[in-house]
C-alpha cells in the first residue's frame, strides 16, 4: 500500500513539473508574440534583465562597461530580428534569455580575434570557439540600411513620430488620426508623404 | 531605392499589407503571383522592406538608450545615514565653527577650493588591466579588478586588501587600491597606498603613480606636494596640470 502511494506521489509531482515546464514555454511564446509587436514593456524587461550577465561575461574577458553596452546593445537587435523573421523559436523556459547571451557571448569573441583588438593584446587562451548564430553580415544591404537609419534621424519630428507610432508602434491609421485628430484620409497621406521625404534623405544619403 | 521613385500611395500600402501579413488570400494570390514575374515589383518590395526595418531599428536603438539608464547603475549609491538631535546640534555647532575658521581662513581654502577644481577637472580613473579570468593563476586579482572596472570600488578594496598582507609592498596591488580610493573620494588613503607603490624601483606603472599622487594631493588641497609629484610623471595630463597650477 505504501508503495502505492509512493508511486502517486512520484506521479503527481512529475506532472506538476511537467505543467510548470509548459507554463514556462507558454510564457516565452508570449514574450515572441509580444516582441513581434514591439510591445514596449516586454522589450524593456528582456533588455534590463539579461543585461548584467552579458556585462559581467564582457568584463571578465578584457572588455570594458562601454563595450559591454555596445555588444549587448548589436546583440539585442539580432535576437529582434530573428524573433520577427521567425528565425528563432523558444524550445525551452529559458530560451529567450540563453539565445540572447549567447548571441552577445559569440560578438564578443569575434571582436576578440579581429585584428581591430589582436593589435593592442593579445587572444586569451581560454576562449571557445564561436557558433554560427549571428548571421553573416550582408555589407551592401547594411550600408543601405545605415543609410535609411541616419535618414530617419533626419527627418523633421512630426514625421518621425507618425512613422514611429505606424511602423514601430504598429497603429493602425485610425488610431493614429484619433491621436493628432484629423481625418483618416489625411493621416494616410501625411503617412505617404513622411515615406516619400525618408527615401528621399536615403538615396540623398553618401 | 530608387525603385520606390514613382511608387503611388496605394502601391506601398499594397506592399506594406504583402510584408506585415495582413493580405487576405485572394489579394495575396494575385500579388504574388504578379510578384513572381514583375522584376520592378520585387525591387520595389526589398526596398520597403529595407526602409521598414530602418525605421523599426533606429526607434529600438533609442528606446534601448532609454531602457538603458533604468539599469541600476553598477556604482553602489552612497549610503544615507540617518541623523539624531545629538548629532544635528553637532552638526549645527560644528558649521558654525566652519563659518568663524572660513573667515579667518579665507585664502588658504581659496587655494585649496582651487585646487580641488582642478582635481575634479581631471580625475578619471586609471581604465583597469585586462580582465582574463580563467587564463590566469591569479584569479583573486582579477575578481577585483572586474569590480574595480563596474566601479564598484568599495568591493574591489575590499578584496584588494585581503590580498595585501601576502604582498604588502606590491606595487600593482598599493596602485590599484591607491586609485580606487581616489575614485571614492579617500584621498588620505589613496596617498598611503600610491606612496607604497612608488617605492618599487623601476615599476611599470610609475609614470601612472604620480601623476595620481598629485592628484591626491590636489584633492588634500596641497598645491605644493601635488607640483612635486607631476614632475615625476611624464604623463601629459600632469604637463598640462602643471601649467594650470602656474596660472
Amino acid at each position: 500500500m505504501p508503495r502505492v502511494i509512493t508511486v502517486k506521489i512520484l506521479v503527481s509531482f512529475l506532472y506538476l513539473h511537467k505543467m510548470r515546464e509548459t507554463r514556462q514555454i507558454e510564457k516565452q511564446f508570449e514574450l515572441v508574440t509580444a516582441i513581434k509587436a514591439n510591445n514596449e514593456n516586454a522589450l524593456k524587461q528582456l533588455y534590463t534583465q539579461n543585461f548584467k550577465k552579458v556585462e559581467h561575461y564582457i568584463l571578465t574577458n578584457s572588455g570594458s562597461v562601454h563595450q559591454a553596452k555596445d555588444t549587448y546593445q548589436e546583440a539585442f537587435i539580432v535576437l529582434w530580428r530573428n524573433i520577427k523573421t521567425g528565425k528563432f523559436e523558444p524550445k525551452n523556459e529559458t530560451a529567450l534569455q540563453g539565445y540572447l547571451y549567447q548571441i552577445a557571448k559569440n560578438k564578443w569573441i569575434d571582436f576578440l580575434r579581429s585584428s581591430q583588438f589582436r593589435k593592442t593584446d593579445s587572444l586569451p587562451d581560454n576562449l571557445e570557439e564561436a557558433d554560427d548564430m549571428a548571421p553573416v553580415d550582408n555589407q551592401p544591404k547594411e550600408k543601405k540600411l545605415s543609410k535609411v537609419m541616419s535618414a530617419f534621424k533626419q527627418l523633421g519630428n512630426p514625421c518621425k513620430e507618425l512613422l514611429t507610432h505606424f511602423y514601430f508602434g504598429k497603429k493602425s491609421v485610425r488610431e493614429i488620426a484619433n491621436t493628432l485628430q484629423i481625418e483618416e484620409a489625411s493621416a494616410r497621406n501625411k503617412k505617404y508623404r513622411c515615406m516619400q521625404k525618408l527615401k528621399e534623405l536615403a538615396i540623398s544619403q553618401n | 531605392m530608387e525603385s520606390l521613385d514613382q511608387i503611388s500611395q496605394e502601391l506601398l500600402e499594397t506592399i506594406e499589407r504583402y510584408l506585415n501579413h495582413t493580405m487576405g488570400d485572394t489579394e495575396r494570390i494575385t500579388f504574388m503571383a504578379k510578384l513572381e514575374s514583375d522584376t520592378t515589383l520585387q525591387q520595389q518590395v526589398k526596398d520597403v522592406a529595407l526602409i521598414l526595418n530602418g525605421i523599426e531599428t533606429t526607434v529600438l536603438e533609442e528606446k534601448m538608450d532609454q531602457f538603458h539608464k533604468e539599469i541600476a547603475p553598477s556604482t553602489p549609491e552612497k549610503k544615507v545615514i540617518s541623523m539624531g538631535q545629538k548629532r544635528r546640534k553637532f552638526i549645527a555647532y560644528g558649521i558654525a565653527a566652519s563659518v568663524i575658521l572660513a573667515l579667518g581662513l579665507f585664502w588658504v581654502f581659496n587655494q585649496k577650493n582651487t585646487s580641488q577644481k582642478l582635481f575634479a577637472e581631471h580625475f578619471s580613473p586609471d581604465p583597469g588591466l585586462p580582465t582574463t579570468m580563467s587564463s590566469t593563476t591569479n584569479f583573486a586579482f582579477y575578481d577585483a579588478m572586474v569590480d574595480y572596472k563596474r566601479e564598484e570600488y568599495e568591493k574591489a578594496i575590499e578584496k584588494w586588501q585581503t590580498q595585501l598582507p601576502l604582498k604588502p609592498k606590491n606595487d600593482t596591488l598599493n596602485y590599484f587600491i591607491g586609485v580606487s580610493y581616489l575614485a571614492q573620494g579617500n584621498e588620505y588613503e589613496a596617498i598611503r597606498h600610491l606612496n607604497l607603490a612608488s617605492q618599487v624601483p623601476g615599476s611599470a606603472f610609475y609614470e601612472d603613480i604620480f601623476y595620481y599622487l598629485g592628484l591626491g594631493h590636489l584633492k588634500a588641497g596641497k598645491p605644493e606636494a601635488a607640483t612635486v609629484n607631476f614632475k615625476l610623471s611624464n604623463r601629459e595630463e600632469a604637463k598640462e596640470i602643471l601649467l594650470e597650477l602656474d596660472h
